[in-house]
């Protein structure tokens, strides 16, 4: 990349209405992620109608700030309350809330945003290296290597954002199938649109993804009993960031392993930063000199789960923005965004238009070097947003999502589908089918039909085709191996009863959970 | 609300059965090949599939019952709000050229709150101050075209 697109794409960022975007992304992303029960994907989603009205690279600022606030802002509601933010953030609540009755509520969420921004910072430059590289590469894609992206980007979704594989499929072929409503990509017939003109442009993705991470949470949400703020242990003297360089000097290895870690499992496409904190706590227990200090208030598997989490957040955008297939939920809004505002991601934009995915990649170094001061404050005004109580929050937020919804085309039409996507959402997300691959599957949907259609005319319907060139090949042959593999271990599992145990595992889990949260234990 | 898996694996596998059963009905183009029901035919396959998958995993699974409903044994305000979180944004949908958004509004989080047990006084002004500042953020400033209905003559 030269110094001037450099330069440029720079500039682009630092126009006052980017920073405006990024600054009050941060903001709105604080506040959702310091709630408990709103996730980042829920505030990127909430979002969506108000980028209609902007230039596409503040909008996707706007995205982007949000969504790194929100991931480290969820390590509030955690650390102070027991109550992970965000999935993400999930991986480590425990440690985190063993710090607090230690009286370290401080040091846990100084070091939560700390690591943070240094992960994300660690991320966004592997990002800016490694993406016009893999541009240039992908250029000679066809696409069969297109098509094989995007069925590896559905594929790892669905493997990974639930127990049972199964379920993970079901959500996929529905996301798929809602995709496929409206003017068909090759003959433009119309299809599934029962005569109603509002389909013919296909279902639009926002109300979709406002039903299904706003409204079916809210909806969730109803079944507990708790709709007051929550009690909190006492936290002692809040002082952002103190004892942050004693920490660094430490534990540098597991900043670094965590950070790295993250940039790989989310530049996968489909997988996204979530499952790099699981991974990362894991790892840093497994490698770590004292094993057994974890889950009893220790920093150090914190410190490494939380660099992963937001440096795993932005190398998501790796898949996205080279090839168009996004790395997780947030990214594949991210991508919806961009195409409606006229910028298709992929490599030809890194030839077409340069400085456009640099200026991208630049916000996250903004939004990353904005968790510093955003962070001092969030930790020390955490307490005062946790007490708003969430009698408060939920109607404000039901009435944002009638406006989003009804704003996509200003007809009430989105609102229906919104209500329908909510509902569906609540039964899916209850009985264990994952709402991300939904979601992925109606943005890809699109880009996997186009390239299967023209793919299959070009190799005249001979599957073998989509082996013969050598890319192709290998993907393909990586491709049909994670499948092989996930469905023999799935069969494996069924055979042995492993399945049915682990179902009757997990509900008796998730009802001793829901009975904590009534108070009834 | 949990279902039984002898319950979603016929679902499922009906609702395949309906898909490839609505992509045979699109009309193909002559000359193309592989038309509009190519992809809709796949999925509705995939979800035959999945769904026998699941029926057929159900005959070992340990489910009690079809229906669990057992999760919606919270106070019954609760279920109220969660029925007027669904019913309100219909009537709100239907009587919203007519009644306008700023009253709609404010009746329909002033009812939730109430629902979900916040003070009146915090409910009237939360719900007034909430609505107006949306109003005039979506239809004066992103100008979206919100009908301000019975308070048309009133409002800016």
């Amino acid at each position: 990349m030269s110094f001037d697109i450099l330069a440029s794409a720079l500039g682009i960022v630092l126009q006052p209405a980017v920073l405006l975007s990024i600054t009050l992304g941060a903001i709105y992303g604080l506040f959702i992620g310091a709630l408990p029960g709103l996730t980042a994907t829920m505030s990127t989603a909430l979002l969506v109608p108000i980028t209609f009205y902007m230039d596409p690279l503040p909008a996707i600022s706007l995205i982007v700030s949000s969504t790194a606030m929100a991931i480290s802002a969820g390590d509030i509601p955690g650390t102070l309350l027991r109550i992970p933010g965000t999935p993400a953030s999930a991986a480590y609540t425990d440690e985190s809330y063993q710090m607090t009755l230690k009286g370290k509520a401080s040091q846990a969420l100084s070091l939560g945003f700390f690591f943070s921004a240094m992960g994300g910072l660690i991320g966004a430059t592997v990002l800016l290296l490694i993406g016009p590289m893999l541009a240039r590469i992908s250029l000679n894609f066809s696409s069969f290597e297109f098509f094989w992206l995007a069925v590896l980007g559905l594929l790892t979704c669905a493997l990974v954002s639930g127990s049972n594989i199964t379920r993970g499929f079901v959500s996929l072929m529905f996301g798929l199938l809602i995709a496929t409503v409206g003017l068909d990509v090759t003959t433009g017939a119309p299809r599934f649109t029962f005569g109603q003109i509002e389909l013919m442009g296909g279902v639009s993705f926002i109300p979709v993804m406002i039903g299904m991470f706003a409204f079916s949470e809210i909806l969730r949400g109803f079944t507990t009993s708790k709709t007051g703020a929550q009690k909190m242990p006492e936290l002692g003297r809040i002082v952002p960031f103190k004892g942050i360089g004693q920490l660094l000097r430490k534990y540098p290895f597991s900043a670094l392993r965590g950070a790295a870690l993250g940039t790989s499992v989310g530049a996968l496409p489909g997988v996204g930063g979530d499952l790099a904190a699981w991974i990362a706590y894991g790892m840093s227990r497994r490698f770590s000199k004292t094993p057994e200090k974890f889950g009893t208030g220790h920093p150090e598997g914190l410190i490494e789960a939380t660099s992963s989490n937001n440096a795993g957040l932005s190398s998501a955008w790796i898949p996205a923005l080279v090839f168009g297939i996004p790395g997780d939920a947030v990214t594949a809004i991210a991508v919806g965004v961009l195409f409606m505002k006229g910028v298709a991601p992929g490599p030809r934009l890194f030839v077409e238009n340069p400085t456009m995915p640099t200026a991208i990649i630049m916000t996250f170094f903004v939004a990353n070097l904005l968790l510093f001061p955003l962070g001092f404050v969030a930790i020390k005004v955490a307490r005062h947003v946790l007490s708003i109580p969430r009698s408060v929050i939920v109607p404000i937020i039901l009435i944002c999502c009638f406006l989003g919804s009804y704003a996509v085309n200003n007809t009430l039409f989105g609102v229906w589908i919104m209500l329908i996507a909510g509902i569906v959402g609540y039964l899916m997300e209850r009985n264990g089918f994952p709402i991300a691959p939904v979601i992925l599957g109606l943005v890809l949907g699109p880009v996997l039909e186009r390239n299967f259609i023209m793919s299959m005319q070009i190799a005249n319907g001979d599957l073998m085709g989509f082996f013969e060139r050598p890319i192709a090949c290998g993907l393909g042959i990586l491709i049909c191996g994670i499948f092989s593999l996930a469905v023999l271990n799935g069969l494996r599992r069924w055979m042995t009863g492993e399945t049915a145990k682990r179902r009757q595992k997990l509900l008796t889990e998730a009802e001793q959970v829901a009975r904590t949260q009534n108070g009834d234990a | 609300m949990r279902m039984s898996d002898r319950v979603i694996g016929p679902a499922l596998l009906l609702f395949g059965v309906v898909v490839i059963w609505g992509a045979y009905g699109l009309p193909s183009v002559p000359g193309v090949r592989f038309g509009a029901d190519l992809m809709p035919t796949l999925i509705g396959a995939c979800l035959i599939g999945l769904g026998l998958a699941i029926t057929i995993g159900s005959v070992w699974s340990p489910q009690k019952g079809l229906i669990d409903l057992s999760e919606w044994q919270v106070p019954a305000r609760h279920k109220l709000a969660a029925l007027w979180s669904m019913i309100g944004l219909v009537i709100g949908g239907l009587l919203f050229e007519e009644i306008g958004f700023p009253l709609l509004g404010v009746i329909y989080m002033s009812v939730l709150m109430t629902l979900m047990g916040t003070r009146p006084k915090t409910t009237a002004i939360v719900s007034i101050l909430v609505v107006a500042a949306l109003y005039l953020g979506f239809s004066k400033g992103l100008l979206v075209p919100l009908p301000a209905g019975l308070l048309g003559g009133l409002l800016p």
